[in-house]
């Protein structure tokens, strides 16, 4: 009888001691689950489209295993170089929008920071219409030797300058007020908005026509240029995540406790907030506004994994890019032939959950 | 070298000067208060002590300059309470504990046993898998100490005794977790490790103290053992209220205000 009970109760002891180790391990299987659904996500958009080309034939056909005729040129043409740049490039930007979120939460240490919110987006699309209306104005050896990357620098430059005047504004002592940084933000936005406006009276019709693709946001200027230098930024920026991670945690806790800690908070402040600003100019320079990726992803993983960043930035790249990769899809084939600005299916689904966020934490902006 | 000394301590905010030639001493294996009226400089002289905000004159920690000394350096060395931490995201208890494990100097084999001891030498066990927000204000103060004594584990390293900083500690503590926090932070230095606190409460501060500095306006009015601090004519002239120290046989100083023992405020008495 003893035995038996022993048993059992060994059996619970097991079962339980399972079920504690699977909790511990939820955010190293949140990440494999979402890894998962990034190649999901990447095969859905591949074969979605107003073309019934097949990503299972290109698959196919890339990996050698079908017929030679299986696939037609057409079809393979579409594919590789329209649906596929535009994969690569949603996955690369909502990564981008997801992570800069994220880390900015991290240093004005609130859930509501956001770079589309707070104005960044605004100010780096402002440098990106400056580069596109004056950038010919100015001399042409310069902008020339940038090349691709004149626009992404000029969208950086003016995000930087964004978030800095937003973190100056709304941080007294290493206390960030919300309330002031969310009206500065509104302020910074409607100044770039109101200069943008200026800009289209200098513009001729093809710049017009650039910056109209702009206050919407679209994946469907997708080239392979425009996704190395996002590639590049975006690589060199993830590369750095892991070695702020545990600065974000301890920052969570306030300026002076992660100090005490030993981060050196000036210096992770300051990395952070060019990552944040290189990450969006980045994105904007090249598919535009596209907003509240960066504030419902990181949210919705803290509730899934918690808010350790060392989960939490990976996870918010994976889900971004998945989640961006789908807008696109569905914005590509809602209207087709036509298609919708992927901004409006973000703004869609983000502002219901951003308001739905509003009235969870009311108490937040009560300060 | 076993202490933490400033001398001529000098901190002015704007035209305002918060302390004003401060010159302080804490030995390791001691439990040193800093008592004194708000706005006398305590809490400035803890932020200065551990570094956290600038200061002239000259610092030092275990005969090290502590302006020469990396933020990491001195993270190694002590840690610091401070009176309220707000929390920005859902952390777990645990999650907070163990930021302190991973900023100690020394490498923990098994950073959740470390936690769990911590956690239930401040009265949290089980508490671990708790987000922190659900906790009330003086459980969270609680497992901030957890957090922090993680990151000075072992109170003498290498490098010296470490040391255990802390600003007004048992404000929002219950009498009974007020005692276990004093009685931790003794055996804190009774292990060899230096304790500095900002206190209000003088009757703890005389039962857990081994030196009270007393401040008024900027600067030490007075300081020494707890007996020869807390006299009647000195809280008087520090805190412009009367006092009235008492001697408990084989108990030590106690001191009561005098409205308790018949007289009103003076305040009151005027009106």
């Amino acid at each position: 009888m003893a035995e038996v009970t022993h048993a059992t109760d060994d059996m619970t002891d097991k079962a339980s001691r399972f079920r504690r180790s699977l909790h511990a391990r939820l955010p190293q299987i949140v990440i494999a689950v979402l890894s998962v659904c990034v190649v999901a996500a990447a095969g859905i958009s591949l074969t979605a489209g107003a073309s019934d080309a097949s990503a299972f034939a290109v698959a196919a056909h890339w990996f050698g295993l079908g017929t030679a005729d299986a696939i037609s040129p057409r079809d393979l043409l579409i594919i590789e170089s329209i649906r596929l740049p535009r994969v690569v490039m949603g996955l690369l930007v909502g990564a981008a929008l997801a992570v800069s979120g994220a880390v900015m939460q991290g240093i004005f240490r609130n859930p509501l920071a956001d770079p589309g919110l707070a104005g960044v987006s605004a100010g780096a699309g402002l440098g990106a219409a400056l580069m596109i209306v004056l950038g010919g104005r100015l001399s042409l050896p310069i902008a020339g030797s940038f090349g691709y990357a004149a626009l992404p620098v000029a969208a950086f430059c003016g995000g930087l300058l964004t978030t800095l005047i937003l973190y100056g504004l709304s941080t007294r002592f290493g206390r960030t007020s919300i309330a002031t940084m969310l009206l500065a933000g509104i302020a910074l936005a409607a100044l770039s908005g109101a200069a943008i406006g200026l800009l289209t009276y200098l513009a001729d019709d093809k710049q017009l026509r650039d910056l109209t693709f702009w206050s919407m946001g679209s994946l469907g200027g997708a080239t392979w240029p425009k996704i190395a230098v996002l590639a590049i930024i975006n690589l060199l920026s993830f590369a750095l995540l892991p070695f702020m991670a545990r600065g974000l945690n301890a920052l969570a806790l306030g300026e002076a406790a992660a100090w005490h800690m030993g981060v050196s908070v000036e210096s992770l402040k300051r990395v952070a907030i060019v990552l944040v600003a290189a990450m969006t100019g980045v994105s904007v320079a090249t598919s535009g506004g596209i907003g509240f990726v960066g504030i419902v992803v990181p949210h919705v993983l803290r509730l899934a994994i918690g808010p350790d960043h060392r989960f939490l930035l990976p996870a918010a790249a994976l889900l971004g890019g998945a989640l961006l990769v789908l807008a696109d899809s569905v914005a590509r084939t809602v209207v087709a032939p036509a298609e919708l600005p992927i901004g409006i299916i973000t703004a869609l689904a983000g502002a219901p959950f951003f308001l739905w966020l509003l009235l969870r934490r009311r108490s937040l902006l009560d300060l | 070298m076993s202490t933490i000394s400033a001398n001529g301590i000098v901190v002015r905010y704007g035209a305002r000067t918060i302390l004003n030639g401060v010159d302080f001493t804490a030995r390791a294996g001691e439990v040193t208060i800093i008592a004194g009226p708000n706005g006398s400089g305590k809490s400035t002289l803890i932020k200065a002590v551990s570094g956290e905000i600038a200061a002239s004159g000259a610092m030092s920690m275990n005969g090290h300059d502590m302006r020469a000394m990396k933020g990491w350096q001195l993270a190694a060395q002590r840690a610091v309470l401070a009176q309220e931490t707000s929390v920005a995201f859902p952390f777990t208890v645990a999650e907070v504990v163990n930021l302190g494990v991973s900023a100690g100097a020394a490498r923990v084999e098994r950073p959740a046993l470390r936690i769990e001891m911590a956690l239930e030498r401040v009265g949290l066990k089980g508490f671990g898998s708790r987000r922190i927000h659900t906790l009330s204000g003086g459980e969270r103060q609680r497992a901030q100490l957890a957090r922090v004594l993680c990151q000075i584990w072992e109170p003498v390293s290498d490098e010296g005794p470490r040391w255990l900083i802390m600003d007004e500690p048992v404000a929002s503590l219950d009498i009974r977790h007020q005692i276990s926090m004093m009685e931790l932070a003794r055996d804190y230095a009774r292990a060899g490790g230096g304790v500095i606190a900002v206190m209000h409460d003088l009757n703890l501060s005389a039962m857990y103290g081994d030196r009270i500095v007393l401040m008024k306006a900027g600067a030490v009015a007075a300081s020494g053992a707890p007996d020869a601090v807390l006299q009647a004519g000195r809280l008087r002239d520090v805190f412009d209220c009367p006092l009235h120290p008492n001697i408990a046989p084989g108990k030590g100083v106690f001191v009561l205000p005098q409205s308790v023992l018949g007289a009103p405020m003076p305040a009151l008495a005027a009106e």
